[in-house]
Parts: structure tokens; sequence; C-alpha cells
């Protein structure tokens, strides 16, 4: 039994956040909502995400990730980059 | 066998021998077969196809082209629109070489005012002047001439800076793993192409291209593989610049015959959420039937700075510059929308040319 519980205990530990988290990410370049469509067509091509906000009024990509999933900072520039656009600042919710 | 043998249809038609061969070599006349001697024999209406041949050449056409004529004259599902259609063609063509011959005739009267008269030397004539220069001052130059000059500009421009087929109105990278789908129709012409993102600075695509010639008027067109690049991009807190270049090669379809043709592009543009400006210089060549380097230019405005979900609108200006052409300069005013992934401009050129295009992403 005490074998049973380290083993769930180490399961919630590496699982992740348990709950949907909200990452804001700030884009340089983002003037154009036709080009930036490419954004969110590239973070829906990803498991982890729920929904994609692009808001060009705040220069700011909202992603908001399914329970107990994340995408780290690396990933999330990538992506962005991938799609054309600099990222400055990566800000993240739970 | 009613027919006639090739000697009787020479004299009857007045046509040699070796003319008539060439004929039905070109499968513009037929024979029925042979005699025990070998002697063609021709079918009975050979003659009647003759005058049909004489009359056309008499009207300009090629042979080529009356073998098309006698295609469509042959076929069941043919229609006067066909016909109606190669004659409008015909006429284009007529219209391009009154307007070549016109240009030569401005030039030769340009000169001719410079020439002195009466007993003055023939070195101060300026037509010896003219001809002795080794590149001529004028604009226009006789075709083989130009050509050379052309196909420098266009080699220039390949090997150099890397000139065109960018359409103008959307970049040609997209985002990595996304289709681009665009297709031109304005006073150059036709273009279809497709691209294809690899990473954030590199694309394929499929490029098509149906114009006029810059000399000619003759329609022809133009296919192939090319490679867009993205040379430089600034990603500014209110705005992006950027650099691409787009060059392919493949092959030119002009007059039912197939060249080969190469064309580069370079498109630099500067956008924030109001304003939009760019430039592009483009080059083709695709052998006899077009060498032409040209280029573009647009400004833009948005009334309003679009949010990511709306339907957003620009007013633009579009001036295209072909130093071969008749209509040198030629201004486009413009309206561009879009929404999400759908992009619609729409436009009427200076001389008189509707512009309609259209982007789709996916």
């Amino acid at each position: 039994m005490r074998k049973f519980f380290i083993a769930l205990a180490l399961i919630i530990a590496l699982s992740g956040p348990a709950y949907a988290e909200t990452i804001k990410a700030s884009v340089n370049g983002l003037v154009c909502a036709f080009c930036a469509t490419g954004i969110e067509k590239t973070f829906r091509t990803q498991a982890a995400v729920d929904t994609v906000n692009v808001d060009l009024d705040n220069k700011l990509v909202t992603i908001t990730t399914k329970p107990q999933q994340t995408l780290d900072d690396a990933t999330i520039t990538k992506l962005i980059t991938d799609a054309g656009y600099s990222v400055t600042g990566i800000t993240r919710n739970r | 066998m009613n027919g006639l043998t090739i000697g009787r249809l020479a004299k009857a038609s007045g046509l040699r021998t070796d003319t008539l061969r060439y004929y039905e070599r070109l499968g513009l006349i037929q024979t029925e077969g042979r005699k025990a001697n070998g002697y063609r024999i021709f079918v009975p209406e050979t003659l009647q196809q003759l005058q049909f041949i004489h009359r056309a050449k008499l009207l300009n056409f090629t042979l080529e082209e009356i073998k098309d004529l006698f295609i469509v004259r042959g076929s069941p599902q043919s229609n006067c629109e066909q016909i109606y259609e190669r004659l409008q063609g015909k006429i284009a063509e007529i219209d391009g070489k009154i307007d070549e011959l016109a240009t030569f005739k401005r030039e030769l009267q340009s000169i001719a005012k410079k020439c002195p008269r009466g007993d003055a030397p023939l070195t101060d004539c300026s037509l010896m002047d003219f001809l002795d220069k080794p590149v001529a001052c004028c604009e226009e130059k006789p075709k083989a001439r130009s050509r050379k000059r052309n196909f420098g500009k266009v080699c220039v421009a390949i090997f150099a800076l890397g000139a065109s087929s960018l359409p103008a109105h959307a970049k040609p990278i997209s985002y990595v793993d996304g289709v681009m789908v665009m297709q031109e129709n304005d006073e150059t012409g036709h273009t279809l192409s497709f691209d294809y993102t690899l990473t954030p600075n590199y694309a394929i695509g499929w490029y098509d291209k149906w114009e006029e010639n810059e000399r000619g008027g003759k329609n022809y067109s133009v296919h192939g593989p090319e490679f867009n690049t993205l040379l430089k991009r600034w990603n500014l807190p209110d705005g992006q610049a950027n650099i691409f270049n787009s060059t392919g090669a493949g092959f030119a379809d002009g007059d039912h015959k197939i060249r080969g043709a190469a064309w580069t592009s370079f498109l630099a543009d500067y956008e924030t959420r109001r304003l939009y400006s760019s430039y592009e210089i483009r080059g083709m060549f695709a052998d006899d039937i077009n060498s032409s380097v040209w280029q573009r230019a647009r400004v833009g405005v948005a009334p309003y700075a679009a949010g990511y979900d709306d339907v957003a609108a620009w007013f633009m200006l579009q001036g295209d510059y072909h130093p071969g052409k008749k209509d040198t300069w030629v201004a486009t005013p413009l309206v561009r929308l879009f929404y999400k992934t759908y992009l619609l401009e729409a436009g009427y050129s200076s001389n008189h040319r509707l512009m309609l295009n259209w982007d789709l992403q996916f």
C-alpha cells in the first residue's frame, strides 16, 4: 500500500499542472490579421492547446491549454517564429 | 480512286509540287493513298482546301493557324464563338504590329527632323549617325537588339540580384506547413500560384501566368515551379517590413511553340495596421516571346485599424512601369478586403482593365 501511494504521488507530480493554463505571449510584427491567422493555425495543431486568441490591439497571443497540459516557452517561441513573428515576452496564469 | 496526282494538283492550283508535299507533311492536305507506281493520290477536296489556305494566308494567318482552323472546321462540337476568338486574337496581333510600326515611324520621324538636307555631307546625316552607334539612344529598337538588351537585364536581375513573378498583393511565404493559393487578374494578365511554406524563410510553389507579350500583343503563358525566400524580416512593435525573392524556371507556351522560361522578382514591403507600402521589381525571360523587366509600387491606407476578427478594408494605389509596353505607366486604384484567411482585391486601371485578385490561405 505504501508503494502504491508513492507511485500515485509521483504520477501526479510528473503529470504537469492540474488545471488549464493561460499563457500570454507578447509579439512584435503583429499588424495584419490575414497573416496572423498563421499563428492560430500553428497553435491549433498542438494537442495541448485548447484555445488561441490573437489580439492585434495589444499585440498579444493568448493560449489556453487543456487541463493537465502545458507548453514550454521554447515551444511557444518556436511556433510563433514559424508563423513569422517575434516573441518579446511570455507570462503564465494558472 | 477519284483523287488527283501531285502533278495534276500542282497544275490546277498553281503551286509547286514541293509546296504541296510540305502542306501534306504539315497535315494541311491529305492523300488517299498511292498509285502502283508510288505517286501520291490526293483526296478530291484538296483543291478546295488549297483555296482555303490561299485565302487564309491573304488574311495573314500562319500555316499553323490555318491547320487549327481546319481542325475547328472539322469538329462537330465547333461553333462560331471559337472562330470569333481566333479572329479577335488575329486582330490583337495586327494591333500589336501597328503599334510597333507606329513606334518605328516616330523613331524615323525623330531622326529625319535632325537630318540636314541639301548638300550637307553624309557624315552630318542623323540616320548614319544613329545606325553607327553601338547602342542607340532611343527607347524602342529593332527586335533583335531589344531582345539582347532585355536578356542582359534579366541575366543581371537573375544572377546579380537573384527579376517576375510574385503576385504583388500577398507575401509569398505564409507560416510553416501553410498553403497559399493566389489568383491575380489585372492589366498584366492572369496569374495563378500555389505556395507551400517549408520553413519560416522558404516556400516552394507552382506559378502559372497568361499574359500579353510586352511588345507584340500576342498571348502566351508561362508555367513552372518557383522557390520563394524571405531574405529579411523586421518585426517591429507597430509594424512589419520584409524583403522577399521569388525565382522560378519552367516553360513558356506561345504561337504553338514551347520555350524555356525563367523569372525572378524582389518584393519589399512595410505595413502597419493603417499604412501599407511595397515595391517590386520583376523580370521574365522567355526566349523570343518575352524578355522584360518591370516594376510595381503600392501605397495604401486603412480607414480603421481592423481587429483580428473584423473585416479589414484598405484603399490602395498601385503603379506599374513597363518599359517595353505601349502603356508604359499604369495606375490602378483598388480596394482590398480581407477576413481571416480570405483576401479580395478589386480595382480599375488607367488603361481601362479590371483588376480582380484573391488569396486563400489554409
